[in-house]
């Protein structure tokens, strides 16, 4: 896989996992772009001994992690949609509201169980989170349950979705 | 619960705006390791050049102890400030590819290295690096000693001004920081 394949593959999932860990476009778009700096230069040295989405998942999370010293910037309200023209606004500006919403829920969890959720709600298996994580695939699932849980008390917290 | 089905579709419906496309992003990656690259090899290139000045100014068999010791506190100095350059970069590079949990922990351990080179080594460093300039311009200004206490003077005030403002705003800002830093770091790898 070339360089120009993954990043059209990848880029808009890995700016998803940085926008729920920062809450915030503009620092999302920054940490997806860090990512594919170090997936451009370590490409070549890439030997298949995991998947290519565990490895590049596995970068842009710890890109994350060491953001931490920015991670207090204050959140932006330009939110990441882009529904088509001919959906309405009222249509718009509800799912951007929904939007809102899981969002600020996400950005309640724990740091690294933000990380977590969002891998969970990119549909990767647990057994590629367990390996993006470091932590054996079960304790991953009793995890992502509580995680589950603890999101849908945010979400309720913060106004159901619809 | 929320229906988790529900959270996914919203999730996954937040297309992005603002990323490039790929060649776009090829052209602004390249560019930005030019950037890097240039500025990592001036960094080097500056330290190494101030290296082999001292070497060569040392090469002069005539000169006096003072002198000497000057070198030699410079030439420490710039050693010291290359090896940390070089090792923090490719420790950094070597871990990107790690689990989170391994990651944080190496994080853990910068952070930890940081706070230590900012409260031990950089105080050293600054005080050998000052004590060898001293010593350095002891010899070529000891004929003239209307400019060599001139000179003695302003030094003396600028590094004063620098130990005692401006590196004490600055370390109290930047320990502030990475207390903060290791504190939630730690809070990770429990």
């Amino acid at each position: 896989m070339n360089f120009e394949e993954v990043y059209t593959n990848f880029s808009s999932r890995i700016f998803r996992v940085c926008m729920g860990y920062v809450n915030d476009p503009e620092q999302a778009r920054d940490l997806t772009q860090e990512t594919f700096i170090l997936v451009w230069q370590n490409l070549s040295k890439f030997r298949n001994e995991s998947k290519i989405s565990t490895w590049i998942f596995r970068i842009a999370t710890n890109v994350c992690l060491r953001a931490i010293e920015k991670s207090n910037r204050v959140r932006t309200v330009d939110l990441p949609h882009d529904l088509p023209n001919k959906v309405s606004e009222t249509a718009k500006r509800e799912h951007s509201k929904k939007l809102r919403v899981l969002y600020d829920s996400i950005g309640e969890l724990e740091e690294t169980d933000k990380l977590i959720i969002s891998l969970v709600l990119e549909e990767l298996p647990q057994k590629e989170i367990a390996e993006i994580v470091g932590l054996s695939e079960g304790n991953i699932r009793v995890k992502v349950h509580r995680i589950k849980q603890k999101l849908a008390d945010n979400v309720k917290k913060h106004g159901r979705l619809e | 619960m929320e229906d988790w089905n529900e959270l996914k579709d919203i999730w996954q419906s937040a297309e992005i705006k603002g990323l490039p496309d790929a060649k776009e992003a090829v052209r602004v990656i390249k560019r930005y390791r030019r950037k890097v690259i240039f500025k990592k090899a001036a960094t080097i290139f500056l330290l190494l050049s101030m290296g082999g000045i001292v070497v060569f100014i040392a090469s002069d068999s005539n000169q006096v102890i003072t002198t000497k010791l000057g070198e030699m506190g410079f030439f420490i100095g710039i050693l010291v400030l290359l090896i940390n350059n070089l090792y923090s970069l490719r420790r950094a590079f070597n871990q990107i590819n790690s689990s989170n949990k391994e990651f944080i922990k190496y994080l853990l351990q910068a952070e930890r290295g940081r706070a230590f080179f900012y409260r031990k080594m950089q105080p050293v460093i600054f005080l050998m690096l000052t004590g060898s300039l001293f010593l350095l311009l002891f010899e070529p200004l000891s004929k003239k000693p209307a400019l060599m206490a001139g000179i003695y003077c302003g030094l003396t005030v600028y590094f004063v001004a620098v130990w005692f403002l401006i590196r004490r705003r600055f370390f109290k800002n930047h320990t502030e920081t990475l207390r903060k830093t290791i504190e939630k770091l730690e809070s990770r790898s429990e």
